[in-house]
């Protein structure tokens, strides 16, 4: 092929008609035998052709016309000679026989062939067979393997039936054993997938979405689903732990049970403020006691120390969940081969279509982004060499850049301390003072500042970013988000700096005025986030259809996002103050889905943009951890260093919460001598040093593997081109060798040796060795016929 | 009510399941979306080798939602049936709506993206193959010198032994490197 490339390269520059005229050297007496040449030819190729008669003038455009005819044959040969090296020959390769490498044989096989070719893919199943028996295989790995061969169903099912029959004829008793259990796994397996698409919410409604917007505006919705289904077994940990027998507690052994009368009664309004009569009930941790629960005798469940563990219980959960489902993510997404050109065309051409497009007007946007694209990469690279900025326009561009930072570092300082002014201003002194200040209002006015701090602040950001010209827009979407994150990140810190501060030492139960606060912040986020779905694609429709001039609002995928990481993360920091968060937080996501998923449908279009959904998603689960281990920080501070309020809750008597369970080590320390040198030597310096010693030594060479087979790939690379090459090269010389050599047959002797010499396109003497035996070679054929 | 009719017996389903990433409800689903291209045609027993055989033209199969606007729907239509004229029968249908799900895996969606994007069959994505998708994308909105343009990028950028063609070999490592061909490969049933 890669002569034939070659070879039809020359014919359309005319390369190879210079060529054969520097390389003719032709005496007159060789007509004769060029007219039967010629002749013989034309009988064979059945062709007319004007050729001039044998005439050393035109020798030119003589075998010109006989090498074109005679090309066609070569290249047949050339396609067959092809077809049989080695690197065609894919079932030949030789590899290691483990159930990888079959599967992958197995693919490879089945592509290599052509798959009408019938008759050569039963002699592929047979081989296929053939090898299974040598594997020691189970039931469920040839499922696997049939269900991933790319062919018909038909045939899979016939191959399953065969290899299946085949299987059972020839089983030694533990292979037996290995069998059912392979059965039972796989009955186990098929089970999960049942039971798995109870998970499967909202399929219908995902189905619209990606049909009209395609995947971008698709993959926030999933990401919503996926926090929902986390909440899940948080919320099911916490009910089933700690609310339930502080019920049981409430109703069965305390005197007077059940909720005390001479505290508030339920008015609507709790449902915003999250006080009154929400604040003696098991939402908060000030109303959970730190006695035994005892309903059945002599079971006692201890709350203090059931508080403490399913609190870690939850975070240690949560933690495995974020880590695998990032790795995850950034193993599927983030294959980076690192530091080699990156993809782009190929990417527009073959991963640019979004096969989930069912809408006319998706597919139209679709296409019209697909050519916008395609026209930015070619302004983009026709502009490189034009893009030369010059001194001045690189100082000032760093200075802006500078200048930004410099304003959001203010915006951020100048957040956080309007935070910490109106919680001290408006959530403390009204506790403290019980001054006349509307109840209502100061409570909720710390979250609706912080919300509306969250709402414009980023406009900002979007302004300077635009003014900042970045060279790629991703660029810019990573340092927005970068930005935003940090805002609310600060506020947050701001927060918990305040109620660790100021709020533990002011209040009486200061653990449930924290809980409150968070609760609000979470009621106060879903009203503003559906307000901003109300006025900014509602109300833009309903505009849009009055003025021309205003089009509908794109759903900013990004924005909405990052929303959901904000909220999930004030989940873990109130977890341990409110218990029952993971419900409210439940019930919020599910409001938010249906109101989202009708307003993108009813109200918004489907953006010009492309959006890296594979990307980006593994940027939003990193966020996610982030803020989880900030979460967790903060609230380990809390468990930890700070003294727990002397009136309500499970710690009312401990210097810190965490007391409890150094109280519990420090008693079975004392009762078990063993146990004593165990925890001593834990927790001495010297163990824990060589601890992180040897994890650093892992993290180092883990690198220098990943280093040295970044390096191999790229040998291989240049191999895989040199080998590339290698073939054009050879292929090359054969071809002239044969060309040249049929001619220069008819005069062996001197004559041969300078033709060859002359033609043989290699410098070295060895080469010319070669060229010279074979066109030899040539000759004495034709002389034995 | 008599006895139900039975769309599928249970070896039926069985086998179903095992050689597709499909659940048993999920092939009652597809099969229910099958029907409703050509109810005439599709009668409600299918057991036996009826579910290879009975066949809905390519007419009907371009007007579904799912492939309607796509621009590739012909060469997938063409590569998934079994007699590569774009009729399918319920077993094509079936497999192709498993390679397009979710739950398949990089290596089998990458070998008929390939086969998909292969117009002249020869097993290798040359210029021709490249040029056809490209207008496709595009509707025939770039002009010619656009168009061999960017193939030529591609070409530099993916081709390793130089030869102006991708091979299946070369086409699997890039697509290895691409992260968003699952996301797009991927139609929701």
């Amino acid at each position: 092929m890669a002569s034939e490339s070659n070879l039809s390269t020359f014919h359309e520059n005319g390369v190879y008609r210079r060529r054969v005229a520097e390389n003719a050297q032709y005496s007159p007496s060789d007509e004769e035998e060029e007219e039967n040449v010629t002749v013989t030819l034309r009988k064979q190729t059945g062709q007319q052709n004007g050729v001039p008669n044998g005439d050393g003038g035109t020798p030119f455009s003589t075998e010109f016309v006989n090498d074109e005819m005679e090309e066609s044959l070569f290249d047949q040969s050339m396609v067959e000679l092809r077809n049989e090296l080695p690197s065609r020959q894919l079932d030949a390769l030789p590899e290691s026989v483990t159930w990888t490498a079959l599967r992958r044989r197995a693919t490879v096989i089945y592509h290599a062939t052509m798959t009408n070719n019938r008759h050569r893919e039963d002699d592929l199943v047979d081989s296929l067979e053939r090898e299974i028996d040598l594997v020691d295989s189970s039931p469920q790995n040839i499922v696997e393997a049939v269900r991933t061969m790319p062919t018909t169903l038909s045939r899979k099912r016939n191959i399953k039936r065969r290899l299946s029959s085949r299987r059972k004829t020839n089983l030694t008793r533990t292979k037996l054993v290995k069998y059912w259990f392979g059965m039972f796994w796989q009955q186990t397996k098929y089970q999960f997938r049942k039971w798995r698409r109870i998970f499967d919410l909202w399929s219908s409604h995902l189905t619209v979405i990606e049909g009209c917007f395609g995947t971008s505006v698709a993959s926030y919705f999933i990401f919503l689903k996926w926090v929902l289904l986390m909440n899940i077994p948080i919320f099911l940990l916490t009910f089933g732990f700690l609310v339930i027998p502080q019920i049981l507690y409430r109703f069965y052994q305390l005197d007077p049970s059940g909720y005390e009368e001479k505290y508030d009664s339920f008015t609507g309004i709790e449902i915003l403020t999250g006080a009154g009569f929400f604040t003696h009930t098991e939402m908060y941790y000030g109303f959970y006691t730190d006695e035994a629960v005892e309903i059945v005798t002599d079971l006692k469940y201890k709350m203090k120390y059931a508080y403490l563990l399913t609190c870690g219980g939850y975070y240690l959960f949560c933690l495995i969940l974020l880590g695998y489902s990032y790795l995850k993510s950034y193993r599927k997404y983030y294959i980076d081969a690192g530091g080699t050109i990156s993809l782009y065309y190929f990417n527009l051409v073959y991963c640019g279509w979004d096969y989930g497009i069912k809408s006319q007007e998706a597919s139209a946007l679709k296409q019209s982004s697909i050519y916008q694209e395609i026209k930015e990469y070619l302004n983009g690279s026709n502009m490189d060499q034009a893009n030369r900025k010059s001194r001045q326009d690189m100082c000032r561009k760093w200075a802006f850049i500078f200048f930004s930072w410099l304003v959001v570092l203010s915006l951020l300082a100048g957040s956080g301390y309007l935070t910490y002014t109106v919680s001290i201003e408006l959530s403390i002194k009204p506790e403290l003072d019980n001054s006349t200040s509307i109840p209502v209002v100061s409570s909720l006015a710390m979250p609706v500042v912080l919300s509306t701090i969250q709402l414009f602040v980023p406009m900002i950001f979007t302004l300077l970013e635009k003014n900042e010209n970045y060279s790629q827009p991703k660029y810019e979407l990573y340092v927005h988000m970068f930005r935003d994150m940090a805002l609310k990140a600060t506020m947050l810190a701001v927060l918990v700096y305040f109620w660790f501060k100021i709020a533990a030492y002011e209040l009486e139960c200061w653990e449930t005025f924290v809980g409150e606060e968070i609760y609000r912040l979470v009621i106060v986020d879903l009203i503003f986030t559906l307000g901003y779905s109300f006025f900014m694609e509602f109300c833009r429709k309903l505009i849009s259809q009055k003025l021309k001039s205003v089009e509908r609002a794109e759903f900013a995928t990004g924005r909405h996002t990052l929303e959901l990481v904000y909220s999930q993360s004030l989940c873990w920091l109130g977890l341990f103050y409110c218990p029952l968060l993971p419900v409210v937080v439940i019930l919020k996501l599910i409001i938010i889905f249906y109101i989202k998923r009708f307003s993108v449908v009813q109200n918004c279009r489907p953006s010009l943009k492309p959006w890296r959904a594979s990307r980006t998603h593994t940027i939003f689960v990193g966020y996610l951890f982030v803020f989880f281990i900030l979460s967790c920080i903060a609230v380990g501070f809390g468990i930890f260093l700070i003294e727990p309020s002397i009136s309500c809750g499970p710690y009312k008597n401990y210097d810190t919460s965490y007391q409890v369970m150094t109280d519990v080590i420090d008693k079975w320390k004392e009762d078990n001598d063993v146990v004593k040198e165990a925890f001593s030597f834990i927790t001495s310096p010297g163990f824990i040093s060589g601890l992180l010693v040897f994890l650093g030594m892992i993290l180092y060479y883990t690198r220098t593997v990943m280093l040295s087979h970044r390096e191999r790939v790229e040998q291989f690379k240049i191999q895989l081109a040199s080998e590339g090459k290698d073939k054009k090269f050879l292929l090359n010389l054969l071809n002239q060798v044969r060309v040249r050599g049929r001619r220069a047959s008819k005069h062996p002797g001197p004559r041969l040796h300078r033709t060859m010499e002359a033609i043989s396109p290699s410098q070295s003497a060895g080469g010319k060795v070669f060229v010279k035996s074979v066109a030899e070679g040539a000759l004495i054929a034709p002389a034995n016929n | 009510m008599g006895n139900k009719v039975v769309t599928f017996t249970e070896p039926q389903l069985e086998a179903y399941q095992d050689c597709t990433f499909f659940t048993r409800q999920d092939v009652l689903r597809v099969f229910k979306r099958f029907r409703e291209l050509a109810p005439e045609l599709i009668p409600d027993d299918m057991s036996g080798e009826l579910a290879s055989q009975i066949k809905i033209p390519l007419e009907k199969l371009e007007e579904m939602p799912e492939l309607k606007e796509n621009p590739f729907r012909r060469r997938i239509c063409e590569i998934f049936s079994d007699e590569g004229n774009g009729d399918m029968s319920f077993d094509d249908f079936l497999d192709m709506f498993s390679v397009f799900s979710e739950a398949s895996s990089r290596d089998i969606k990458s070998t008929y993206a390939f086969r998909i994007y292969d117009y002249d069959g020869d097993n290798h994505l040359g210029k021709g193959d490249l040029e056809k998708t490209l207008v496709a994308l595009t509707q025939n909105s770039l002009t010619q010198e656009e168009v061999n343009f960017v193939v030529n990028k591609v070409l530099e950028e993916t081709d390793l032994d130089d030869d102006g063609m991708l091979s299946f070999v070369e086409f699997e490592h890039v697509i290895s490197r691409a992260p968003e061909f699952l996301n797009t490969f991927h139609i929701r049933i």
